[in-house]
């Protein structure tokens, strides 16, 4: 199965390239969590991310309990300030 | 030490151009730029004059570490009462202006009264003089830099100057230094252009001297070790956050109707960075103010065959192009997705010298207004205002900017505008300046600090964001407002940018260059009472203007219609919950007037 993950932000540049828009589709199991999905993101991993699931903010302790399908809209972001 | 020790005092209706010592005792309080204008401002001026007068004054103020290697040594601000909100006035600019005027030999510019006829100022080190401005007058910054940069035949020389719509007086007219840096905020420009002062022109040689140069360079320099997270903001520079917000809910688009545009990826870095079906690219690419190690930046071309341009070839060169607030500002709230058109009216708000959020927070209002009926093609000369339209963003912004038409009326800003066709509501503003590409429901305490900050609704003046994007819910968001608020006083008074504080830095680098530059002992008391003491200054100024608890609000939409999407779904801002809790942890009583005792101990009583 495949989802579509965004990625943003300056996050995108750790990404693979080609894909300017931020969109990366993933392989997936069912029965997959969402930390095991972004655990696969070649993204590092000692950084903050915010996390949104179908509009939701998902925070960190909530990753491995929370379950994907292929429609789900996946977005992960490294927040900015604004100017 | 870093400050000059000297004031320049221009009077416009004498002629009088006179070199004064600096307030060590002030500089000592209130640091610089940002403070010590202010300080300098409510102690000559009475708040409540005519904004417009030539009673109001023109402060034009650099910090201790503006000119020196500090990394972004090269900020300056404007401080005056503004004409968009009739409060305290605080613009801030880079560029390289600011670091010249400080080589001249200057902390401040005081500019008071009105020149009779159109004068420029010119400056070099200690000659200073007031010159005829008729053959700059009534052109635009870009012009008027050209001329008197042929004029003088100094390539190092730096203005910073209005457009026609500072001469013509719109409410949000900005100060252009640089050609494409502004003092961008509540209508400096318009200050200016009352008092027919059209440019400042300055070449200094003098320099900055350090107390002690040799431990001041190693601290900037290992300082700068630190600036160790820059690389997405030189990349991809403000309009990064443009992704995250459309993502969370927190784009206002078309006059925050909506929290999320289904354009923005027509807008964000990676259309700007692609080349379009015509092989043309926007970004060319970055740049940087004085000193500056990030470059934010972004130097844009529009498509030469796009309709804004096609036969103007004067816009064909690469300029300073869409930043987050002027994508958000110029496109998103407009409803507008077309990068071409909202980089063409950005090029025009520097050519002429507007503020790019508030004119396009303007015109959205006034797109909501042709929405709605309020106003019809009757009152803009036939133009269609329609939201989404990048012909009508292109067509009213060029009206404006020549003061022509129904631009006359977006000049006043979406306060007035929405006034006087009966639809106050529809102002996004706080104290008539227009919102900044946040909204106030999913981000609650950016909601409190647009209703609290002293100079109208803006992003740069508290730190929420980390909080923000984190939770929803409000407990904790009024400390986190008021304290980010004093933090960001202090740092807009060294000279120093804020933006290295998402590259690395922490508040103890800014403090490290402050205390490495300047004399005494500047610790974190020290640091958080100077930025309060500044923030309650600027208050006191505000109550002796008129201002009240009353204005300390937002929108009702913003407190009463909840959110569609997003983190803040269903919500609205929960301003009335965390305000009394921001006065309580001022100092202030219930009207929002600092207490006797707060003033004591901030020492401005």
């Amino acid at each position: 199965m495949q989802v579509t993950i965004k990625v943003f932000g300056k996050l995108r540049h750790y990404m693979p390239a080609g894909n300017s828009a931020g969109n990366y589709p993933i392989n997936f199991k069912l029965g997959e969590t969402l930390e095991q999905l972004l655990t696969r993101l070649p993204l590092p991993k000692d950084r903050a991310y915010l996390v949104l699931h179908n509009d939701n903010k998902i925070d960190v302790e909530q990753l491995a309990s929370t379950a994907i399908s292929e429609s789900d809209d996946i977005i992960v972001l490294a927040p900015v300030k604004g100017g | 030490m870093s400050w000059q020790q000297q004031i320049l005092r221009v009077n416009l209706t004498t002629g009088n151009c006179d070199i004064e010592p600096l307030n060590m005792a002030w500089a000592n309080e209130y640091l610089g730029q940002r403070g010590l204008g202010s300080k300098y401002l409510l102690e000559e001026m009475d708040p409540s004059v005519d904004s417009l007068s030539a009673e109001n004054k023109l402060v034009i103020a650099t910090g201790p570490l503006t000119g020196t290697m500090a990394s972004t040594g090269g900020r300056w601000s404007v401080i005056t009462k503004g004409p968009l909100t009739d409060a305290i006035a605080c613009s801030n600019s880079g560029g390289k202006f600011g670091a010249e005027l400080k080589l001249a030999g200057y902390d401040l510019v005081i500019i008071e009264g009105k020149s009779e006829k159109p004068v420029y100022l010119h400056i070099e080190n200690e000659k200073v003089e007031l010159c005829d401005a008729s053959e700059v007058w009534g052109k635009t910054v870009w012009e008027t830099e050209g001329l008197l940069q042929k004029k003088y035949s100094d390539p190092l020389m730096r203005f910073a100057s209005i457009g026609q719509a500072g001469e013509d007086l719109c409410r949000y007219a900005c100060i252009v230094n640089d050609l494409h840096r502004a003092a961008g905020r509540s209508g400096v420009g318009a200050v200016m252009g009352s008092k027919n002062l059209k440019t400042i022109a300055v070449r200094g040689t003098v320099g900055v001297k350090s107390a002690n140069p040799e431990h001041f360079m190693k601290t900037v320099n290992a300082v700068n070790a630190r600036m160790n997270d820059r690389e997405g903001m030189s990349r991809d520079g403000t309009l990064d956050m443009i992704d995250v917000t459309n993502s969370i809910g927190s784009l206002p688009t078309r006059n925050n109707r909506q929290v999320r545009f289904e354009g923005t990826e027509k807008l964000n870095p990676s259309a700007m960075q692609s080349p379009n079906e015509n092989g043309h690219t926007n970004l060319i690419t970055n740049g940087a103010c004085f000193g500056c190690t990030i470059g934010c930046g972004r130097i844009c071309k529009i498509d030469p065959t796009h309709f804004s341009v096609k036969d103007k070839p004067q816009y064909h060169k690469a300029s300073g192009g869409l930043e987050y607030e002027s994508a958000y500002a110029l496109g998103a709230a407009c409803g507008v997705d077309d990068i071409d058109a909202a980089t063409y009216a950005g090029f025009l708000c520097n050519e002429y010298g507007m503020d790019p959020i508030s004119l396009g927070g303007t015109i959205a209002a006034a797109m909501e207004l042709f929405d709605i009926g309020a106003i019809t093609e009757k009152d803009t000369g036939g133009l269609k205002l329609e939201f989404g339209s990048a012909q009508a963003l292109v067509t009213i912004s060029e009206m404006t900017a020549r003061s022509e038409g129904f631009g006359k009326e977006i000049a006043m800003g979406s306060k007035r505008l929405t006034a006087k066709y009966g639809h106050p509501e529809l102002s996004m503003s706080v104290k008539g300046q227009e919102f900044a590409g946040y909204d106030g429901r999913s981000m609650q305490g950016m909601g409190l600090a647009y209703a609290t900050n002293n100079r109208g609704a803006c992003h740069m003046r508290a730190d929420p964001y980390e909080s923000d994007f984190d939770t929803t819910e409000i407990e904790g968001k009024a400390a986190i407002v008021k304290n980010s608020q004093d933090e960001i006083s202090f740092i807009d008074s060294s000279g120093l940018c804020l933006f290295p504080g998402g590259c690395g830095w922490t508040l103890s680098d800014y403090l490290e260059l402050v205390d490495g530059a300047c004399e005494g002992t500047w610790d974190m008391d020290r640091l958080k009472q100077t930025g309060e003491r500044i923030w309650n200054l600027e208050r006191q100024f505000n109550l002796l203007a008129g201002l009240s608890r009353a204005d300390d609000t937002l929108p009702k939409r913003i407190l009463e219609e909840p959110a569609e999407v997003g983190i803040g779904k269903g919500l609205v801002c929960r301003l009335g919950e965390m305000l009394p809790e921001y006065y309580e942890l001022r100092g202030w009583d219930e009207e929002g007037r600092p207490k006797a005792d707060t003033l004591a101990r901030l020492g401005l009583n």
